[in-house]
């Protein structure tokens, strides 16, 4: 499969940042960039669904550790990301929230309730391999 | 005596004002100068057009913090306000009462982004009463809140300042994450009309203001929306209420159709 053509064109501009899409052993891997502003947050939630609605995929890796700031909508996207992947049957793991993101998190009673976190992406991606 | 031709920039300006400019501009862009000693004067209710050797005395400290804020390095600050004090002693004779209202044209938000107390003398920092909550600078930062991008653009600013005044990194997040959610507050909720000014507070208090400000439809049912039972679609019950448990002050001012303004701090 020509994935890094196909992640290539996925690697659109929108509002100036890209979130790269990517395969790995049959994980789709979404890698979520530093200032990640709304229009990208949707825009990578339309591009993971309708990646994953292919049906190759058996599993959603979301990496978060280039994430900066989580406020109240972006915790709450990144949640219906993962919810929704699993609707569709794809096992997902957001790996790599920074502990200072984390730490505002909690501080303001947001949570990412039902959703699998590990620490880093070698820990996403082994979670799939051990299964 | 050396002649030469005032810029369009120097021109209507005192020979005091110029000399200031001078000074702070060795440590300091001009951009960042003209910033610095506009704030400073409309602080202290006077104006480049107007400003005398005297009026030093008043301006002093004013000028004190905004060094403090926008020079690199205590020697810097030490050495622009020592060369200010010079220039104080250099001439008691003339004296002439400050300007009132500001004649110094400056880029502005909205007229009513200032503070009030902008035509009076501040007072000296150690006046200051304790646990009195709208210390601040003049503001130097303020965002104007118009499209879904600028969220981006007032985390930035606000990660900037926080950086600028030593901030640890948990630090800068919080306050980050506080003016991402008060801003965007603004776009969802406000028709995107309104701007968010951040300062620096005054010493001895180390920390930010924020001030998010627009003109929407108001907060109707603001006790819910604090009492945890109302949530909105986007989810405004969980960020005004996350706003205010990351913030050391919070205060938050709104009325049918009047707009609201969040005045919140974080202090490290």
């Amino acid at each position: 499969m020509p994935d890094s053509a196909r992640s290539r064109s996925l690697l659109e501009k929108h509002g100036g940042q890209a979130s790269p899409l990517v395969t790995i052993d049959g994980v789709l891997l979404a890698t979520i960039q530093e200032s990640l502003s709304d229009a990208g947050v949707r825009r990578l939630r339309t591009d993971v669904g309708a990646r994953l609605a292919v049906g190759a995929h058996r599993g959603l890796v979301v990496d978060a550790s280039g994430v900066d700031t989580m406020d109240s909508f972006i915790t709450r996207s990144l949640r219906d990301l993962a919810v929704g992947a699993k609707l569709m049957g794809v096992r997902t793991i957001v790996c790599g929230l920074r502990p200072d993101v984390v730490d505002a998190l909690v501080e303001m009673g947001l949570d990412l309730v039902g959703v699998e976190t590990v620490t880093t992406l070698d820990r996403a991606l082994a979670a799939f391999r051990e299964v | 005596m050396r002649s030469r031709a005032l810029s369009s920039q120097e021109a209507g300006t005192t020979e005091t004002y110029r000399q200031l400019q001078a000074i702070i501009g060795r440590h300091l862009s001009a951009l960042t100068v003209g910033s610095l000693l506009g704030q400073a004067l409309d602080r202290a209710g006077l104006s480049a057009s107007a400003l005398q050797r005297a009026d030093l005395v008043t301006l002093l400290p004013l000028l004190e913090r905004g060094a403090r804020l926008f020079m690199r390095s205590q020697a810097d600050v030490d050495e622009a306000l020592q060369a200010v004090r010079r220039l104080m002693s250099t001439d008691r004779g003339r004296s002439s009462p400050p300007a009132r209202g500001s004649a110094f044209p400056r880029a502005r938000a909205s007229s009513s982004e200032r503070a009030p107390a902008a035509s009076s003398v501040r007072p000296a920092p150690d006046a200051v009463a304790k646990g009195e909550p709208r210390l601040e600078l003049s503001p130097p930062v303020v965002v104007l809140i118009r499209a879904e991008e600028d969220i981006v653009k007032a985390r930035v600013e606000a990660r900037r300042l926080a950086e600028s005044l030593g901030a640890s990194s948990t630090v800068q997040t919080h306050l980050a994450t506080m003016v991402s959610e008060l801003a965007r507050n603004i776009v969802l909720y406000a028709g995107a009309k309104g701007t968010l000014a951040l300062a620096a507070l005054a010493p001895p208090a180390v920390g930010v203001s924020i001030t998010a400000r627009d003109q929407g439809a108001g907060i109707l049912n603001l006790a819910e929306v604090f009492s945890g039972t109302y949530r909105s679609r986007q989810g405004m019950g969980l960020g005004l209420r996350g706003v205010r448990k990351l913030a050391s002050y919070f205060e938050i001012d709104t009325a049918p159709g009047k707009g609201t303004t969040v005045r919140a701090q974080l202090r490290m």
